[in-house]
């Protein structure tokens, strides 16, 4: 316990510093949204076509991530890794936390927040939008349960089964993300069935990179090294889930250029489409899968700072990665007349959808990080959530 | 059931269909507020015209997360339930024919409800003599509208997404 009565002495000089700057950014996504709200979507970049903009792209990553970031814990309760087992209650402080900052951007940016209730109360079974209110919600639930089970010594046997049961729901969760866009056959764009399992991996990689963030402030925070063991382990689980991410949206393109139906889509995201093919191929693959691969696995690499930088980038490829998929795919025109040749038309079947993101939208994007962010330093300095390592242990786990 | 068919070969771009819609609905003269869109093809004069299909599988409804879309079926529209309607935009992003639209200055929903059986667009159009809107019933076989699509080869669009579109045109 004297690692964590240290934790509380070292960080009370910054927590409300801390709490301060996030509530300060967390007011400012709510004035943003306040302001979206009160003027309409004329303030925004988002149009008819584009009708998810920048917040979604902050609200997605922050739902996946917080899927992902459970298969640290998972890995722990359902696999039996000690390792990971002491890392399961800052997973799922981090998955709630992700997870409330996520939906509170959705909530602000997608229609009315006062009809939450009619959300709530009313439900459309063939909705694949109604399914994940109850994934999302069922998430906290589930997740809080195996906080629970895990947080509470005579609770401990029922770890194992709640741990399962949060595995199971996540797995259907990002399944469930996945096929928000796998079912919108208006769109050419997410015509495909990769999706879901490429969502899934995608979790695992951007889950895994905020939770080494985490790991990396607060070890640092208490002063304390990580067993050099568990860093080498964490690191290279980081560098297996950012290749298997790669290799699926390779996989995504490669069969769509099989296509011919998708080719002309993929030339716009990957070639000709302005921002998009810049943001694939500098932000998510450049900066945001090679770099980090080369801080991990290069020669005289892999060091607590390589991890840290590896994690941050493996972030911005992220962004990079979502803002590609959501804006690009539906910047490329409505095919309404597949089959015919069109010859002239000024209609939007033919124009190329325009967005360019909007402050009060990027604020609000923020708002939900702050929010994550809020509930996670109120988290770890309320209750114990620094991982406990028993150095033999990580050695024979 | 009652339909509209729609010649888009007939409009002149002077768009009081929009008028007529907005005013009706949203008591505003706005293109913005209106459920039907004309889109301008100056040069070449092919107007194209966007608007609800009225599919019989809607993708609409399928997406809304509250079920606010709902048919009605003695007049063959879709209704939106706009005091349900969460504004979330998943029927804007479901259709395939850009068929709904959201206002960018209220954030609400517009979806064509052919006005309960008495479209101010089809009026609009047809007090201007450019009858490119028709609206009737199709169960009668001398009305306007049955005499006038069997009178032309018309097409539907994205019939491999099996939407089964309730509205005719031509001149696409």
């Amino acid at each position: 316990m004297q690692s964590a009565k240290t934790f509380a002495q070292i960080e009370s000089r910054y927590f409300y510093l801390l709490v301060a700057l996030g509530a300060l950014v967390a007011g400012a996504g709510m004035l943003a949204a306040h302001y979206m709200e009160s003027h309409g979507h004329v303030v925004t970049g988002m149009n008819n076509q584009i009708v998810w903009g920048m917040p979604h792209v902050f609200a997605i990553f922050m739902i996946v991530a917080a899927s992902g970031v459970l298969n640290v814990a998972s890995i722990g309760s359902v696999f039996g890794k000690y390792v990971y087992k002491a890392r399961g209650p800052l997973a799922g402080l981090l998955s709630i936390a992700l997870l409330a900052g996520g939906l509170t951007v959705l909530m602000l940016d997608l229609g009315r927040p006062d009809r939450v209730i009619v959300a709530a109360t009313n439900y459309n079974p063939t909705s694949v939008f109604a399914w994940n209110v109850l994934l999302y919600s069922g998430l906290f639930a589930t997740v809080a349960l195996y906080l629970w089970t895990m947080m509470e010594k005579r609770m401990n046997p029922w770890s194992r089964p709640a741990g399962l049961l949060v595995f199971v729901w996540r797995i259907i969760l990002t399944t469930g993300t996945g096929l928000i866009f796998a079912f919108l056959v208006a769109r050419q764009a997410y015509a495909s069935a990769v999706l879901p399992p490429m969502f899934i991996v995608l979790s695992f990689a951007w889950g895994l990179a905020v939770f080494l963030i985490v790991q990396s402030v607060m070890f640092s925070w208490n002063e304390l090294e990580l067993n050099p063991d568990i860093q080498k382990r964490l690191k290279n689980l980081l560098g297996t889930f950012i290749v298997a991410a790669l290799y699926f949206v390779v996989a995504y393109h490669l069969t769509n250029l099989y296509f011919a139906k998708q080719v002309a889509f993929e030339h716009f995201i990957l070639f000709d489409g302005g921002i998009y093919p810049w943001l694939f191929w500098g932000g998510y693959l450049v900066v945001g899968t090679l770099l980090p691969l080369l801080l991990i696995y290069a020669p005289g690499m892999g060091q607590r700072r390589c991890v840290l930088a590896a994690s941050l980038l493996t972030i911005v490829g992220a962004f990079s990665l979502l803002y590609v998929f959501i804006i690009g795919g539906q910047a490329f025109p409505l095919d309404i007349f597949p089959g015919y040749q069109v010859v002239s038309s000024s209609f939007g079947d033919g124009q190329i959808g325009h967005y360019a993101p909007s402050l009060p939208e990027i604020t609000l994007g923020a708002g939900g990080l702050a929010i994550a962010f809020l509930i996670t330093t109120v988290g770890v300095r309320a209750l114990n959530f620094l991982p406990h390592d028993d150095p033999k242990t990580a050695q024979h786990d | 059931m009652k339909s509209l068919f729609v010649d888009a070969s007939k409009c002149t771009g002077c768009l009081s269909c929009e008028v007529a819609c907005s005013q009706r609905n949203e008591g505003v003269s706005g293109r913005e507020e209106a459920r039907i869109h004309v889109v301008l093809d100056i040069f070449g004069g092919d107007n194209e015209i966007q608007y609800c299909r009225q599919c019989k599988k809607a993708k609409c409804a399928e997406a809304c997360p509250v079920g606010a879309i709902s048919f009605q079926s003695d007049a063959g529209y879709w209704l939106l339930d706009e005091d349900a309607c969460t504004q979330c935009g998943a029927c804007v992003e479901a259709c395939p024919f850009t068929g709904v639209f959201q206002s960018r200055a209220t954030n609400k929903v517009l979806k064509c409800h052919t006005c309960q059986g008495e479209p101010a667009c089809v009026e609009a159009c047809a007090k201007n003599g450019h009858r490119a809107l028709i609206f009737g019933d199709l169960n009668d076989p001398n009305s306007e509208i049955s005499l006038r699509i069997r009178s032309v080869t018309s097409t539907q669009l994205r019939a491999d997404l099996g939407l089964d579109t309730g509205i005719s045109f031509v001149g696409i």
